[in-house]
């Protein structure tokens, strides 16, 4: 999970990293919070939200007085923000973050994050800051320098300071606080148990180096002993769709893709590979829906009345690979589903594996109109986007 | 011959009398493992499906020893120290079938084993099957009859449907591994193809991917240069629909950068050489009319 730009901070300033100072904003009556004369170089008011690209969509206002900082505060509070990050979807803009300006001599970019390839984390660091990793790394890799984190003794000094005399650039009176910076965010990365720590734009100041934007994810499997983590998560959880927060409380993993055709399938592979399969017929998928590997009939019939309260949909595939999962357990569950929560769109069913014939026995017992049950894939798929293409008017 | 268990493996399960463990331990040895002892700690001196339970894995490996291979079905809380446990108690082969086990562990596992005479498959995985012979995890034992065509998949029932297809296109499979969804494996899809390329039965190698990191396409670099393109290789990418940063279902599936992207992998692949598969339909077939052609 990604933690908003505000909470973020937060957790940077509770170990030691500088940042502008601010106050956030969460509805109306906090506008009181920005006063006149408290930032004079100017305010910074950014809209939180968790995808990137913000501020080239209207997500980040620079003014210069209390009023005006309220103003577009107060206009960002409840709109919706779409960037090119955002994949079209439109977010809600439900907290703001008002900061000082601050005087930037340079801006770097750093972050700790794990190095897959040598299956440990590492800290990134580039003069390049303001700009995308990505970018920074496709036009200029040359000023990408990594930095491994140890687990036991975090980031090496002797290597930062190599760094921040030669490549960075950093003048020799403020390397040590760069030096002390860094460590923190390494120490920070691995304590906290987070995905990611990226703090860009890095603004060196002459008072030092403070951090203006940063976005932490958090690693889930961790925040069964991560009460602090746990508490932003559950915080966070409110920020997610109706059907999103349905799925969490299921336990199965839905993500909202936009498309047309609602899909339910076994195993998170399995269910990427089939939203690719119906794409490649030209028909988009309207989610991401992993049930699992062990999921129970509960679970399943939830994650059915899942789809059927999505009101998008003109169909639904199911994909199951039964091999723990057994074929007549989803059977069941679709029926306990249709009942409750009642059925409105085609459904497509690919059943495969373990007690297959006694779920095609007990659907056809059920005799439900709006119900197809198949064993081959490609003749299920064909069928699905038949179905898609009729009701899209193709 | 197979690749990292046969027949003769003597097996270990780590949280034998867990529900999951208890279940996939009777299907396993039904399907023909080597089941020697469970360890379930608060358990031990029992007996379980005809095999010894012990408190530690250290004396089930000193009373029901030589113990080949141990699988995990330990709670994700506690799969760190049960690979330890198992490291140290001397077991070559580690396959953790537990998911949502936190990264730092795994970081740190890594570091435990380094230097060890020790394999670790998974977190997050299905384990390994040999058809007929060995089964270590959860792998459905019928998906596909003994045969030739090698499976290393970073996926479940993807897997699965991999082996499924093989069935029906007339082939078999020598071994299934599923090295696991994390973002830090215990082994890399480089080292199992590898130990495909040694072994004589299998003549070619499937490897499913995903979306996120880039062991595919490091993978197939491997096998271009040190393996020389040996045995044919086929590749499926799952993942080419998934939105930027929104992580797949588990915690490894996530495109970071545009690098990670299907798309991406696929065609750096194909540049090395690897017969990339981008219908999931046609996995079988591919596959098959390749090895027909060798004939």
């Amino acid at each position: 999970m990604n933690l908003l730009e505000y909470q973020a901070k937060e957790v940077l300033e509770s170990c030691g990293v500088r940042t502008p100072r601010s106050v956030v904003i969460k509805t109306s009556r906090d506008l009181v919070k920005i006063k006149e004369r408290m930032f004079p170089s100017g305010y910074v008011v950014k809209a939180q939200v968790t995808t990137g690209g913000r501020g080239k969509s209207g997500g980040i206002k620079i003014v210069k007085s209390a009023k005006q900082a309220r103003s577009a505060a107060k206009e960002m509070l409840g709109s919706k923000l779409s960037t090119y990050q955002s994949g079209g979807a439109a977010v809600r803009v439900e907290c703001v973050l008002v900061a000082e300006k601050i005087a930037i001599l340079r801006e770097y970019y750093l972050a700790a994050v794990l190095n897959r390839r040598r299956g440990h984390p590492v800290l990134l660091i580039s003069k390049a800051g303001g700009m995308e990793i990505e970018q920074i790394a496709r036009e200029r890799p040359g000023e990408l320098h990594e930095v491994p984190v140890d687990s036991w003794t975090g980031a090496a000094g002797y290597k930062l300071r190599r760094l921040a005399a030669g490549p960075l650039e950093i003048p020799p009176e403020l390397v040590n606080d760069f030096i002390g910076l860094a460590k923190k965010v390494a120490a920070t990365y691995m304590k906290r148990e987070l995905f990611l720590l990226e703090i860009n734009p890095l603004a060196m100041t002459a008072a030092g180096f403070t951090a203006l934007d940063s976005k932490i994810s958090l690693d889930e499997s961790a925040l069964f002993r991560q009460p602090q983590n746990q508490e932003l998560y559950k915080q966070n959880l409110s920020l997610l769709g109706f059907l999103e927060r349905k799925a969490k409380n299921l336990d199965v993993s839905y993500i909202p893709i936009g498309g047309k055709i609602g899909c339910l399938v076994n195993g998170a592979g399995l269910a990427m590979a089939t939203m690719d399969l119906l794409q490649s017929h030209g028909q988009a998928p309207a989610n991401f829906l992993d049930v699992g590997g062990g999921s129970n009939k509960d679970q399943m019939r939830g994650a059915f009345e899942l789809l059927f309260s999505d009101k998008n949909l003109t169909a639904i595939f199911v994909n199951i690979f039964g091999g723990i999962v057994r074929c007549d357990l989803i059977a069941e569950a679709l029926i306990e589903a249709d009942s409750k929560a009642k059925l409105r769109v085609p459904l497509v069913a690919r059943l495969m594996g373990t007690n297959v014939d006694k779920a095609r026995e007990i659907l056809a017992k059920a005799k439900m109109s709006m119900v197809q049950v198949h064993a081959d894939l490609s003749g299920a798929v064909k069928s699905v986007c038949e179905i898609s293409k009729k009701s899209n008017g193709e | 011959m197979a690749i990292l268990a046969d027949k003769n493996t003597r097996v270990l399960i780590q949280g034998i009398t867990g529900k999951a463990g208890a279940f996939h331990a009777e299907l396993s040895q039904k399907a023909g493992t080597r089941l020697v002892a469970g360890v379930s700690p608060g358990k031990g001196g029992q007996r379980f499906l005809n095999v010894p339970v012990f408190e530690t894995v250290e004396t089930a490996v000193k009373e029901a020893g030589p113990i080949d291979a141990s699988v995990l079905f330990v709670p994700a809380a506690g799969t760190f120290e049960a690979v330890c446990e198992a490291a140290e108690a001397g077991i070559g082969l580690v396959v953790v079938i537990t998911e949502g086990v936190p990264v730092r562990d795994m970081i740190s596992a890594k570091k435990f084993i380094a230097g060890k005479p020790v394999t670790v498959i998974g977190p997050n995985c299905p384990g390994i099957l040999v058809p007929g012979e060995a089964r270590l995890g959860i792998i459905p034992p019928n998906v596909a009859p003994p045969g030739s065509i090698g499976i290393v998949s970073r996926s479940g029932t993807l897997t699965y449907e991999a082996a499924h297809q093989i069935a029906m296109a007339g082939l078999g499979v020598s071994s299934v591994v599923g090295i696991g969804g994390d973002p830090v494996p215990g082994t890399d899809f480089s080292r199992i193809l590898a130990l495909f390329d040694q072994d004589t039965k299998t003549e070619a190698i499937l490897m499913i991917g995903e979306i996120g990191g880039s062991m595919e396409e490091d993978a197939a670099n491997f096998w271009s240069t040190t393996l020389k393109k040996r045995k044919p290789l086929f590749a499926f990418i799952a993942g080419k629909t998934a939105p930027k940063g929104k992580r797949m279902g588990h915690a490894g599936a996530i495109m970071e950068g545009s690098r990670d992207s299907a798309a991406a992998k696929s065609e750096a692949m194909r540049g090395l050489g690897v017969t990339v598969i981008d219908d999931l339909t046609l996995i079988g077939k591919t596959v098959e009319e390749r090895m027909k052609c060798k004939v």
